[in-house]
């Protein structure tokens, strides 16, 4: 997975921020259960040096310890500037995060230009490796054009060149 | 290795059907003669790029018409697709896609856009006589789900033959069956780099669709238009649909770029990936696949 050195820094802030926030976020659902927690990444996490540690029941037991639903939450961290803010919304189903969102609250330009970067890319980012070096039966994406729609879309090439 | 595999054009893109049980050659006659025949009797009913079509009869006068059986299934799942997505999902799209551009002769040029009608204006369908009463003629389009729909009839005809372990492709858009319950490894194909996958999915029994933004684009447009914004959406590049049908997963590809995957799985068993513009990736809880 890719990293700027933008997101680097970003991050080096931003994950402890997004991981205890998530910590708040469960402990506050939490009902008294007695299970050993998992320690286990959410769908949406980047590869970084600085991977929080999250933790989720993956229970599916009807006295599950978090309830369904969709929560969020203010962390507050030190930047170099100052105290920022970022808000995180979760959604946690049968005990495991489904989906993420991240909320630029920050208020200094450079807070907020690396809050924006994180929130765009905090998320896993795909990769691409080449289909020749792989074994596969099929592929699957858009659409083979026809003949006619590709010499369509050539003519207007051409005529946008002109 | 497959004992019948035949590739060819159809219905605006390329084909391969397998079939992976011994075909005798009788059969293999036989069977591809009744493939191009289901084909033509598709492309004739539902296409709006051939000006001999029903679809394009039903655009130029009121009246009541019949439409073959296969119909039914097909308008079903467009009306409760219709109603989920608040109407983004729509058979109405096909006056939308003529004045951007995409129209029977691929001018791509866009004119000036205008929403379409809503469904109850423009026509009734009814599902035990399949007749179409035409209100206000105007040119439907099924592209969203037709190509998935042909391979789920297409996957019968080769069923009805006796062979149970087959792919039908359209491009991408395919149904695998395997008695011996060997999956089937998909690659799913870089929007941005056709010569890369992003990763891959893994079927046995389903249906894969594959929708993204890189093909059938030109100017502002791609083959997805919202008939509320009348522009094409622009947060999302790819997606990619598993169900239990290729007509479910088709039109899912498409109701993915209006709707919510939560939404959509309040109603519909299946699972998703999608990249958005951005390069980010998700995916539905158990999609059966990998990413690099």
């Amino acid at each position: 997975m890719e990293n700027t050195e933008t997101q680097n820094t970003a991050n080096k802030f931003l994950l402890p921020v997004l991981g205890v926030v998530v910590i708040g976020i469960l402990g506050f659902t939490l009902l008294g259960s007695k299970k050993t927690p998992d320690t286990v990444a959410p769908e949406s996490s980047p590869a970084t040096s600085t991977q929080p540690a999250v933790t989720t029941e993956t229970t599916t037991s009807s006295d599950t310890a978090y309830k369904n639903g969709t929560y969020s939450v203010v962390g507050d961290y030190t930047s170099p500037g100052g105290q920022e803010e970022l808000g995180v919304t979760l959604t946690i189903v049968d005990g495991i995060i489904t989906d993420s969102e991240v909320e630029v609250l920050a208020t200094r330009p450079i807070s907020k230009e690396r809050q924006v970067d994180f929130a765009d890319n905090y998320k896993t980012q795909v990769v691409g490796k080449n289909i020749a070096d792989l074994q596969l039966g099929k592929i699957s994406g858009s659409s083979l054009t026809p003949k006619g729609f590709n010499d369509a879309l050539e003519k207007i090439k051409t005529e946008a060149q002109s | 290795m497959s004992s019948f595999h035949q590739s060819f054009e159809a219905i605006g893109s390329s084909w391969t059907i397998d079939i992976y049980d011994s075909v005798t050659a009788n059969d293999a006659d036989a069977l591809l003669d009744t493939i191009y025949t289901k084909i033509e009797m598709f492309d004739k009913t539902y296409s709006r790029f051939r000006s001999d079509s029903l679809v394009t009869k039903l655009s130029q006068n009121k009246g009541k018409y019949l439409l073959p059986p296969d119909s039914i299934a097909l308008l079903k799942l467009y009306q409760q697709l219709y109603e989920i997505t608040d109407e983004q999902f729509t058979p109405l799209i096909g006056s939308v896609l003529t004045e951007a551009g995409y129209d029977i002769n691929y001018s791509l040029q866009p004119k000036q856009l205008h929403p379409p009608l809503c469904w109850q204006d423009s026509f009734e369908y009814f599902y035990d006589t399949c007749e179409i009463v035409i209100k206000k003629p105007t040119l439907l389009d099924f592209g969203a789900a037709g190509k998935g729909y042909l391979v789920d009839i297409l996957s019968n005809v080769i069923r009805e033959y006796g062979y149970t372990s087959f792919c039908v492709d359209g491009s991408g858009d395919m149904y695998y069956s395997n008695v011996k319950n060997e999956p089937l490894t998909v690659g799913m194909e870089h929007p941005d780099n056709t010569d890369q996958a992003i990763g891959v999915a893994t079927i046995l029994n389903q249906s894969i669709c594959g929708s993204a933004t890189n093909r059938r684009a030109w100017q502002d447009f791609h083959h997805v238009i919202n008939p509320h914004t009348l522009s094409s959406p622009t947060h999302i590049k790819a997606v990619w649909v598993i169900a239990s049908t290729a007509l479910l997963a088709d039109a899912l590809t498409t109701c993915l770029f209006f709707t919510s995957a939560e939404t959509l799985s309040s109603q519909f068993s299946f699972e998703y990936a999608i990249v958005n513009s951005n390069n980010t990736l998700e995916k539905s809880l158990h999609f059966p696949g990998e990413f690099f």
